[in-house]
């Protein structure tokens, strides 16, 4: 049998109230987007589903697609037709015939009471029909197939299959944050798990050429190439840092570099944040993976940004977040062998329990926001879509 | 642009090579082993080729050319094809320690097979140690395989030496992979049984190698199929590349001592500069000027190549390229070096169109960025 439609449902969104409606119209375009290659595909924005037309569009790889999208719980394959109880009967059974298993269980739901039959009767309707003309059997406690039908007002759909989808919220009704991208394993996973909770990104890198190299910036093109997946635009800021970087070493004690440098980092982040209208700074730390991601690191090095700071792996372990990262396809990418501004110049024993009195005497010894203003002025925007 | 990475792949602009082969292709587009006239043609073209090249290295008719791939199928054939046809002969074969990995590797492949490989040492430069190969040659070594010039240092072993220690045991063969130095210092070539190159090295183009061996010497065949290369090397042989394989060997050895002198002087203003600079080691002493390897006592190669390549200026670093791998150059390790200056080595290759102002250039902005990098 030919499906139809996808009937795509809606993540959390059952816990708000007056804006649901907004929810789903940033769902609905971001489905449209996503799906803007496949020009037959029309759509019914309705209350509680979305429905995807497909027009003889194959189904296959739209069903690949909305499963990355975020605010999608899942998807179901569904056949449209008349509200009318003998085609009912007719498409549940050709339907139920394709399915593999020995028992099956018909659950109707009817919002359209304009219709004469009530659920329970549509069902003891339907289940005789595929009772005489197969071999299933009922369960309907764990049965191997369920048959769906919905009758509603624009018509009534019939379905058994349901796919699962990422969940989460649609891209864009939380606000915007700046995710601070190294190139690594971690941001990527970051950046992703709060795509997902429907936070907009920008992205912001610290480059040190000569010691890190030009290919770490096509390494982050293509990772957020494959961030498109789910927000289909991002904007990458890269900042040149090669100036701050030397004179830290130059002016500190290499034990404290790493943290002054990621103080200098993140009071970038927070004014490039400012200036793009994001309500947050986010990164891939996870607490006590490095000596800067100690809490007593974060905490001497949060102290410089008044802007909230979000971790979304700060409970993960590594190897949590490599699966994650390899679920997404940005692991592979992610391990290719360039240096990035914090391996090159990692010191032997770095602070692991800064104090923030040395950290402010190390600091005091150079001009740092002339060099924080001239970072900013030079930095390179980049939009990956 | 500033290309000094001639080793690992030669750049000089022979425009006349490839009007050679797409003439060849255009000419001789036919199966050269099809029996119509057509075929009878390409196959003679590439005869001629074959032809051109032995006289080019003053090879007679004992030697019999196989065109390949490059020079690691051509190694991957003479060593695992010789000790598979010849293990009957013995299963010893002794080798020198810095070889490419092409060579080194397959060795380890036959040593998996049972074949028993006794490496030979080298000496601080990067030389073999001859009296070690002698004292080590006896009646079951099948196989002595001494490179000619070393692709990172450019150390280079003296082949007639080795000749004369491997001919007073007729049983055992002499293959040499001369992949560096062909075309660029002249060898005595009739005194290797067997010998492996690439024609990408000397300005050929890329995807074509030959293999050189004399023809009582009998070989496995590594891959199976037709009879093409005197049923040596199955598969459709490429005639357009083998032509403008023999074309560009025929130009390198033409102007062969024009072209020594020339690099020369450019080695010899390279290193004086590099002398200067207190940062930096020699670890090249040898007399061929091709190749010029150094160490940076306290700074990291990567990041000279990361600034050097910004500049537009190409070198290449056989070493740990990256903090996140633990690559270090075993050559290097090899002749003594430690760990920290074989990481941080950086090789500097020349071609025939480099020019002394290019060399002042890259020292100017070696110094500079030497200079600003910590």
């Amino acid at each position: 049998m030919k499906y139809t439609s996808i009937m795509v449902r809606f993540g959390e969104l059952s816990t708000k109230g007056k804006n649901k409606k907004d929810f789903i119209r940033m769902l609905a375009d971001n489905i449209k987007h996503a799906l803007k290659n496949y020009p037959d595909l029309t759509y019914d924005v309705l209350y509680d589903h979305i429905y995807v037309n497909l027009n003889n569009t194959d189904y296959e790889p739209i069903v690949n697609i909305l499963k990355d999208i975020s605010g999608i719980q899942g998807l179901s394959l569904v056949i449209k037709i008349k509200s009318d109880i003998d085609e009912i009967k007719q498409t549940a059974l050709n339907l139920i015939k394709e399915e593999k298993g020995y028992t099956f269980k018909v659950t109707c739901k009817r919002s359209d009471k304009r219709f004469p039959i009530v659920s329970d009767d549509i069902i003891r309707q339907v289940a005789p029909v595929i009772l005489k003309n197969t071999n299933l059997k009922v369960d309907v406690h764990q049965p191997d197939i369920k048959l769906s039908i919905e009758v509603r007002e624009e018509g009534t759909y019939v379905f058994t299959k349901t796919i699962l989808a990422s969940g989460g919220y649609p891209i864009g009704v939380a606000g915007k944050v700046m995710m601070m991208l190294s190139g690594g394993i971690d941001s990527p996973v970051a950046s992703y798990l709060l795509m997902k909770r429907g936070v907009i990104l920008e992205c912001i890198h610290f480059a040190s050429p000569p010691y890190t190299s030009e290919a770490v910036i096509d390494k982050l093109k293509d990772i957020l190439r494959e961030l498109n997946k789910f927000q289909y635009s991002i904007k990458l800021h890269i900042i040149p840092f090669t100036k701050i970087q030397t004179k830290i070493y130059e002016v500190s004690d290499e034990s404290y570099a790493i943290t002054i440098m990621r103080r200098m980092m993140y009071r970038i982040a927070q004014e490039v944040a400012s200036k793009q209208h994001c309500l947050a700074i986010a990164n891939g730390e996870s607490i006590g993976q490095v000596a800067s991601q100690t809490l007593d690191s974060m905490q001497v090095i949060e102290g410089v940004v008044n802007l909230p700071v979000i971790r979304p792996l700060c409970v993960l372990d590594k190897l949590e977040i490599i699966k994650i990262a390899k679920r997404i396809n940005t692991y592979e990418i992610s391990i290719r062998p360039f240096e990035d501004c914090c391996t090159i110049f990692a010191p032997k024993r770095p602070k692991t329990k800064p104090r923030l009195h040395e950290v402010e005497f190390f600091e005091k010894k150079f001009d740092y926001l002339a060099l924080i203003k001239e970072a900013i002025a030079d930095t390179k925007t980049i939009t990956i879509s | 642009m500033i290309y000094f990475d001639n080793a690992a792949t030669y750049h000089n602009d022979n425009k006349a090579t490839l009007e050679v082969y797409l003439e060849a292709n255009q000419k001789y587009f036919a199966n050269a082993n099809s029996s119509h006239r057509l075929g009878y043609l390409a196959n003679k073209a590439v005869d001629q080729a074959r032809l051109s090249i032995l006289r080019d290295l003053k090879l007679d008719s004992n030697y019999e050319v196989i065109f390949n791939s490059g020079a690691t199928e051509g190694i991957n054939h003479a060593l695992k094809g010789y000790a598979l046809r010849n293990k009957s002969r013995g299963n010893e074969i002794i080798a020198f320690k810095n070889e490419h990995p092409a060579v080194s590797e397959t060795l380890l492949s036959l040593s998996k097979l049972g074949f028993k490989i006794t490496y030979i040492d080298c000496d601080k430069n990067g030389e073999i140690n001859y009296a070690q190969l002698k004292s080590l040659i006896n009646q079951n070594t099948i196989m002595v395989v001494v490179m000619s010039v070393n692709n990172e240092t450019g150390a280079t072993n003296n082949l007639d030496k080795i000749y004369d220690i491997v001919k007073t045991y007729p049983k055992c063969v002499f293959f040499s992979d001369v992949t560096q130095a062909i075309g660029k210092i002249n060898l005595n070539y009739h005194h290797l049984d067997i010998f492996a190159f690439s024609a990408h090295k000397f300005g050929g183009l890329m995807g074509s190698g030959i293999l050189i061996k004399k023809k009582k010497i009998l070989l496995t065949k590594l891959i199976d199929g037709g009879a093409q290369e005197n049923n040596l090397r199955a598969g459709t042989l490429a005639s357009p590349l083998a032509i403008s394989t023999s074309f560009a060997l025929h130009q390198a050895i033409t102007h062969l001592d024009g072209n020594l002198k020339h690099v020369l002087k450019l080695k010899d203003c390279l290193i004086e500069g590099l002398k200067k600079n207190p940062e930096i080691i020699l670890n090249s002493s040898s007399e061929f000027p091709y190749i010029v390897n150094f160490s940076l006592k306290s700074k990291k190669a990567s990041v000279l190549l990361e600034a050097l390549s910004n500049k537009e200026i190409y070198v290449s670093s056989q070493s740990a390229c990256h903090a996140k791998s633990n690559i270090v150059s075993s050559v290097l390790l090899n002749m003594g070096l430690d760990r920290k200056l074989a990481e941080n080595s950086v090789r500097v290759s020349f071609s025939e169109v480099n020019t002394i102002d290019e060399v002042r250039i890259f020292l100017r902005e070696l110094n500079e960025i030497l200079g600003e990098i910590r």
